[in-house]
């Protein structure tokens, strides 16, 4: 998996790199209503099944200045819906913390629906 | 609350140079009803402030071709309560009369209000159906962006980096129009809407249908919202009671309310229906020359 090019589709990436197999570090700039955060943090890829098409990553990243983060476990799924089109199944639990948890899980639920559906379409035109 | 620094430009010049030096570090403070709310909880910590109050010319009411001029820095109380507003345009003095309490209005700026961003505001669903438009300036020009198009998501808007809020303009309704806005206060008198609406309703020369009209909600959404389904299943008709219950059923399709202390999404789905039904009611109500 070509982590940093797939990383880079998430609207507020930053940068991506490797730091050690299977794991990355980055920052990424995110604006949920008044907060803006710039998060600092690393991934690590804790399973990759190539045979099911699936892949888990562990979260973590943090706002050193505000004092707000995000820390959680993400599974990939990636399903054949035709020849042409593939269907990408992302299943998260991901606990907000700090000035970001104060605002509520409404609103996080609808910035990170608006945030998938920004990289569903950065992704769709990369590959 | 953080350290900062806070500058007072004196030319609008200055402003902006203020805010390219220190970019994200910068921000604009008005009347700083909402930015230091925001400050003191910690969700915002600027390390400058940049003040608009020193710059001259900024809080001017001006009527003219049809538009009235608003500055950005007027207060909420000088709009409530200008003379000349009120003749022209009495929705807008009828709405900030609503928001919070005397004490805010008087600090509260209109420009300040509408950078906010923030969806429960009362302003916006009265200000989007009067068509009214923000001024955005900036080092490299101007550019003016109707307000249905200026709220992106929760208190966000299109105000780039470097820009600021100087103008609102609202055209002037034709005669054959009324306006209203409502909104459903179910704890305290100066809190946010749990549901708002205001509609504006145009009737055709000298008949009996719609012309034309605008209908916009607030706390619906991530921001203020104009129905624009609801419009258009009025717009070219005649306005029976009937035909307005039938269109505002449209509003909960373009709805997305979040669940809050003020009530479940559902519920405020439900209350939209009935507040665009009576903020068009209330609107044809208004008109003050229906002929017979």
């Amino acid at each position: 998996m070509d982590m940093p090019r797939v990383g880079r589709c998430f609207p507020g990436v930053k940068e991506v790199e490797a730091d050690g197999e299977q794991s990355y570090k980055g920052t990424m700039q995110v604006r949920v209503g008044p907060v803006s955060l710039n998060i600092t943090g690393n991934m690590v890829v804790t399973g990759l099944d190539k045979d099911l098409w699936q892949a888990s990553m562990r979260v973590e990243g943090a706002d050193r200045r505000l004092g707000g983060g995000v820390s959680g476990e993400m599974l990939v799924n990636l399903v054949d819906l035709s020849d042409s089109e593939t269907e990408v199944v992302v299943k998260s639990d991901i606990s907000f913390m700090g000035k970001l948890g104060e605002l509520g899980q409404p609103i996080i639920r609808k910035k990170a629906d608006s945030i998938l559906r920004e990289f569903a379409d950065n992704i769709s035109r990369q590959f | 609350m953080n350290t900062f620094e806070f500058h007072t430009p004196t030319t609008l010049d200055e402003a902006y140079r203020l805010l390219e030096a220190h970019g994200d570090d910068a921000n604009i403070i008005a009347g700083g009803t909402g930015l230091v709310l925001f400050m003191k909880q910690r969700m915002v910590q600027p390390g400058h402030l940049v003040s608009l109050r020193s710059i001259p010319g900024l809080d001017s009411i001006r009527v003219e071709d049809g538009t009235a001029h608003i500055g950005a820095m007027c207060t909420m109380h000088q709009v409530e309560t200008s003379p000349q507003l009120r003749e022209v345009l009495p929705l807008l003095g009828e709405t900030y009369r609503h928001v919070a309490s005397v004490k805010i209005r008087n600090m509260a700026t209109i420009g300040g209000g509408l950078s906010h961003g923030d969806p429960n505001q009362d302003p916006p669903p009265s200000l989007i159906a009067l068509g009214a438009s923000v001024v955005l300036s900036s080092g490299s020009g101007q550019r003016t962006v109707p307000l249905d198009e200026f709220f992106t998501d929760y208190f966000e808007t299109d105000i780039h980096d470097g820009e600021i809020v100087t103008e609102l303009e609202v055209p002037l309704p034709s005669p054959s129009s009324g306006g209203a806005f409502i909104k459903f206060l179910p704890r305290t008198a100066d809190d946010y809407a749990t549901v708002s609406a205001a509609a504006v309703v145009a009737l055709e020369d000298g008949g009996r249908n719609c012309r034309d009209v605008r209908v916009a909600l607030g706390s619906v959404a991530t921001t203020p919202i104009r129905a624009r389904k609801v419009e258009g299943a009025v717009r070219g008709r005649e306005l029976t009671s009937s035909l307005i219950r039938e269109a505002s059923d449209l509003v909960q399709d373009e709805v997305d309310p979040l669940d809050d202390f003020r009530g479940s999404s559902g519920y405020k789905r439900q209350m939209a229906q009935v507040f665009a039904r009576r903020a068009l009611e209330a609107a044809v109500a208004n008109i003050s020359a229906v002929p017979a």
